[in-house]
């Protein structure tokens, strides 16, 4: 991880200097996790290809901001995550919208035909149905499996907040996909609810 | 209330605490059913995300992405083409010695410039030594023009880095109450000393950027506004003195967070 930092952080400044091999390495390490934040937040292909294409130009615009005060990638998904906020809003999506037709991801090097085909359309659906805030907390930390602080960094938010998001989430994501088996004996709060 | 502490329920379905207090806790929870479906829970929410793939970009999309980015970002091409076309050292000092030799032989000695080195990996462009770094500056230098339009200003750039006061705003202006600013230093001094647009528009409902205002304003009920520009949005958090000043404001990118301006 931190290799993984500092070699971003060197690619950063010899994109700045004009190594356009440096642009090619900074795309190829991060695209794809960038396009699976975009696509998990928004539900929508066109719409997370768009997000990811606005993402990059973003930083790359500003790479010059990029001090590395924390982790190339952290500054990154922090864009990533405020962009498809954005544009979430700025379609007027709910998270109560039903699932778009195009929004299962694209499964050409998929092959486990179960994951691909029926498992992931509910995940997503599940995800889909979760406030943004905590589906956030659940994409970047349990899906893309980044840390609890790094998390927190992206949000912008406490690390307490992404944990609390974070146990809240994962509730409404197994309540959703009707993966759990009702308790005889629900938590209190849920009881008084 | 509930009967257990979420925090370690959720450390314990990670898989983050030491032995000795996971198997302390199990047991704990072994004569606890609400804690027990709560950990079920937990741990099931995690396990789903074991069973899919993540989301992938087709290479086609792979492809049309990355050329999108660099057509917006004006990287060329054939920048691509130099580097992967690079030469091994031994090919470019036998080249160059041979060009050498050539221009002795063949040149007037006063026209000979030196070998122009064949596996640099600048960018391509009219100035092939014109860095990202440069081209910026360029672009952010103009105000009011398009970004396009940024060719032979290079030496009139302002640098970004550091001071920031001169940074402009991506689009050349930013609008706020009917009055065009050119650079945020502009805008945060009229801000500043004539405060009555920010409080009269503050939204209470904006959140982004937050966590960062409070820790820099040091007031955790700090007001915000959103402002737009045909290409960016930034937002200005401030704190009111009164109904028609305020204490202290400050001006972040909207997408990362970045400072770019602070009054006082």
């Amino acid at each position: 991880m931190i290799d993984r930092a500092r070699e971003d952080a060197d690619l950063v400044e010899r994109y700045l200097d004009g190594d356009a091999a440096a642009f090619d390495a900074l795309m190829r390490a991060h695209e794809s996790r960038v396009f699976a934040i975009c696509l998990r937040t928004l539900r929508d292909r066109e719409a997370a290809l768009d997000a990811t294409q606005e993402t990059f130009i973003t930083v790359f615009r500003k790479a010059d901001r990029f001090a590395g005060r924390s982790a190339f990638s952290t500054w990154l998904y922090r864009v990533a995550v405020n962009t498809c906020h954005d544009t979430a809003r700025r379609l007027h999506r709910t998270q109560a919208d039903s699932l778009p037709e195009n929004a299962d991801p694209a499964d050409l090097a998929a092959t486990d035909e179960f994951a691909s085909a029926d498992m992931r359309p509910t995940i997503e659906s599940a995800l889909a149905g979760l406030p943004e805030e905590f589906r956030s907390a659940v994409v970047l930390c349990d899906a893309e499996g980044l840390a609890l602080q790094t998390a927190a960094e992206i949000l912008d938010v406490p690390v307490g907040t992404v944990k609390s998001r974070l146990f809240r989430g994962r509730r409404m994501l197994v309540n959703a996909l009707g993966n759990l088996r009702p308790s005889s004996n629900p938590p209190m709060d849920e009881r008084n609810a | 209330m509930r009967s257990y502490d979420p925090e370690l329920i959720a450390a314990l379905a990670e898989g983050t605490l030491d032995s000795e207090t996971a198997a302390a806790l199990e047991r704990r929870i072994a004569s606890d059913p609400d804690a027990a479906a709560e950990l079920a829970a937990q741990k099931a929410a995690i396990a789903v995300w074991r069973e899919v793939e993540p989301p992938l970009m087709t290479t086609a999309e792979s492809a049309r992405l990355r050329a999108n980015i660099a057509e917006a970002l004006n990287l060329h091409p054939e920048a691509s083409v130099v580097i992967h076309r690079r030469r091994t050292p031994w090919t470019t000092i036998a080249v160059a010695a041979a060009t050498v030799v050539a221009a002795a032989v063949l040149l007037p000695l006063t026209l000979f410039s030196g070998p122009k080195d064949a596996t640099s990996t600048r960018l391509a462009g009219d100035g092939a030594d014109t860095s990202v770094r440069e081209e910026t500056q360029a672009d952010e230098a103009l105000l009011g023009a398009a970004p396009d339009g940024a060719e032979g200003t290079a030496t009139e750039a302002a640098p970004l880095n550091g001071d920031l006061s001169e940074q402009t705003t991506a689009a050349g202006w930013v609008s706020v109450g009917g009055e065009q600013y050119t650079t945020w230093s502009d805008l945060a001094d009229d801000l500043y000393s004539n405060p009555e647009a920010l409080l009269e528009r503050a939204d209470p409902d904006l959140d982004a950027c937050r966590a960062d205002a409070t820790r820099i304003l040091g007031d955790p009920s700090a007001l915000a506004v959103q402002i737009e520009s045909p290409s960016e949005t930034a937002i200005v958090w401030f704190t009111p003195l009164d109904d028609a000043r305020i204490d202290r404001l400050v001006i972040v990118d909207s997408l990362d967070c970045t400072v770019l301006e602070q009054r006082p």
